[in-house]
């Protein structure tokens, strides 16, 4: 199972956590929107977009 | 902070380098590679690293040992400190690399201490070591750049957001001897040289060398390209033993009627990566190897440095130790 | 549509210009930056180690004086009116959701200059460009520059926190956008309006198929 961290967070010798910034896990979340998006756009205007010949 | 109470680990003890490597890989990234155990155990002690496997290579024999070859030497990474300081073969042909040895912390760590770990050991800079979230340490800051920060220790050249120096007193002595890394791992075996081998924070700012996980350095070739040439070494530090250098010097010189035909110069203590001084070496090519080159290479070698507040004093510290490879070699 | 055919070549009397030199110049220089920025953020995160720090620095000044010049050169001197969303926007927009659906025959109303979903991609990433400039210009504070000296006590490790996680984000955003950007961008229906952002212009044919001419009344002047 695919396991996504939202947040980098850094814990220091006392245990003490400090906020990084973002998982660098999320790259692949924002491409894979992307490119999920595309993909649905191609099938889409291949398959189902009306045509301007059908007005 | 909490000192000699490490946290708990697997501990695994593999006897060849193919057992080490594929424990590295079953044990994925939360793993830690030990060799001498100076550096490692000081890091877990302190808890600042809490691996959950250690990979104690001590027991592979086939890492230890210096081996004489048509071209040059090989030296086992585990090969002991106090070994490569004894070794006839080293102590006649690289005298360098046997007096930077011989200037590395005391007896009783160069007993103990490994070549491989000598060159992989990490910064010491005082924040980092300390356990702070600083940048080495995978955070987004640098405690020791500070207007208030103990810097004294740290980089003169090339810093970037990091400024933790090269600890090490081999890597400079390595770089001027031409010494070729070779590290192993799954995939195979390449060789490196070693002044690629070490990274600033720059291009890395988590790691001091181009060892990932998974990768294990198991020799050091030293070839014969500067074999009885004319060495000097010299190490400046806080005490004449156990510490780590402010500045130290390494030089390979190949002097034919008093002219340098060719060499190759590094400092440490003043980068994060042993600092090959280029602009030294191309001003020497061909001159006169007297006070007058001494004193120019000194001031050339001082381009680009850029002092930190408490620092300052390595400039002329690092000028004389230039002046004086040349006039005292 | 307009039911004159109009030949479809490039003359001088049969263009119209879509984008003056000034916007081509201020969208590719700004390409160039976004596509550094990137590549300068993303790459060594990838494992391609390198020296990104002060390319990434440069790349986001750059950027940032940049997007000050458009956003000052918009609101002066552009038609500010173009990038609006207004009531013919949402109009336009329901006409192409029952097109789409075949619920009603009516093609959707031609656009002014700019069509709802650009204008909406224009703001959107420019929200995002403006968060991603100020959060990055507040990191400048950490890195040594010729200008001033670092001081990364400006803030609490907290609040940077919050700043790096603005940060990242947004740049996550960008990428995935910049992508989208792409793929409409060599789109073959598409390609008319790629080429009027390099060369400039469109053909009097490609206004009047695409463009409604009342909502974008065109310059008589020709020259770009």
């Amino acid at each position: 199972m695919i396991s996504v961290e939202f947040f980098r967070i850094s814990k220091n010798a006392w245990g003490q956590e400090t906020l990084l910034g973002v998982s660098w896990d999320l790259i692949w979340v924002f491409i894979g929107a992307a490119v999920l998006f595309i993909l649905v756009h191609i099938i889409y205007k291949w398959l189902f977009a009306p045509k301007k010949s059908e007005v | 902070m909490l000192r000699d109470m490490m946290s708990t680990f697997e501990l695994q003890q593999p006897s060849s380098v193919a057992d080490a490597l594929a424990i590295l890989k079953k044990a994925g990234k939360d793993s830690w590679v030990m060799a001498g155990g100076n550096d490692s155990l000081s890091w877990f002690k302190d808890r600042v690293k809490q691996p959950k496997t250690v990979v104690d290579i001590s027991g592979i024999g086939e890492l230890k040992g210096i081996r004489e070859g048509a071209n040059g030497i090989e030296i086992g990474a585990l090969t002991s400190l106090t070994e490569i300081v004894n070794n006839a073969t080293i102590k006649a042909k690289f005298s360098l690399l046997s007096n930077a040895t011989g200037k590395v912390a005391s007896p009783q760590i160069r007993n103990t201490g490994t070549i491989g770990g000598n060159v992989s050991q990490d910064a010491r800079c005082w924040y980092y070591r300390g356990g702070l979230t600083c940048y080495r340490a995978g955070g987004n800051t640098c405690f020791a750049d500070t207007p208030t920060a103990m810097n004294r220790e740290h980089t003169l050249f090339n810093a970037s957001r990091c400024v933790a120096v090269s600890p090490s007193d081999i890597a400079p002595a390595l770089v001027a001897l031409d010494a070729k890394m070779v590290i192993q791992n799954r995939s195979g075996t390449k060789v490196v040289d070693a002044e690629k081998f070490f990274v600033g924070p720059a291009v890395d700012i988590i790691n001091m060398t181009i060892l990932k996980h998974g990768d294990i350095l198991t020799a050091i070739r030293i070839p014969n390209t500067w074999a009885n040439s004319t060495f000097y070494f010299e190490k400046v530090a806080d005490r004449e033993v156990w510490d780590f250098p402010l500045v130290n010097v390494a030089a390979a010189m190949k002097v034919s009627g008093g002219t340098i035909k060719e060499m190759r110069i590094a400092v440490g203590g003043v980068e994060a990566v042993p600092k090959r001084l280029q602009v030294v070496e191309d001003l020497a090519k061909g001159q006169k190897k007297d006070i007058n080159l001494a004193k120019l290479a000194a001031k050339a070698s001082m381009r680009g440095a850029k002092p930190l507040n408490f620092n300052h004093f390595k400039i002329p510290l690092m000028k004389n130790l230039i002046t004086r490879t040349f006039r005292d070699s | 549509m307009n039911s004159q055919p109009i030949q479809d070549t490039k003359d001088s009397d049969n263009i119209v210009i879509r984008h003056k030199i000034p916007d081509r110049i201020y969208h590719w220089i700004m390409a160039t930056a976004v596509i550094v920025l990137l590549a300068t953020a993303f790459l060594p995160i990838a494992g391609l180690k390198f020296p990104w720090v002060t390319v990434h620095w440069i790349a986001g000044v750059i950027l940032c004086v940049i997007v000050i010049v458009h956003i000052v050169r918009a609101l002066i001197w552009q038609d500010r009116a173009s990038m609006n969303i207004g009531l013919s926007d949402i109009k336009h927009a329901q006409q192409a959701f029952k097109w789409v659906l075949r619920t009603s025959k009516q093609q959707p109303n031609r656009p002014g200059k700019y069509p709802l979903l650009q204008k909406l991609y224009h703001h959107g990433i420019a929200a995002i460009v403006l968060l991603l400039i100020a959060t990055g210009g507040l990191m400048l504070a950490k890195i040594d520059t010729p200008f001033w000296q670092r001081n990364p006590y400006m803030l609490s490790a907290e609040t940077w926190g919050y700043i790096y996680v603005l940060h990242d984000l947004a740049a996550m955003a960008v990428l995935a956008l910049l992508m989208i950007h792409i793929y409409f961008a060599i789109r073959p229906e598409k390609l008319w309006i790629t080429r009027s952002m390099i060369l400039g212009w469109i053909t009097r044919q490609e206004y009047h198929d695409n463009h409604d001419p009342e909502a974008w009344v065109i310059e008589t002047d020709k020259s770009k």
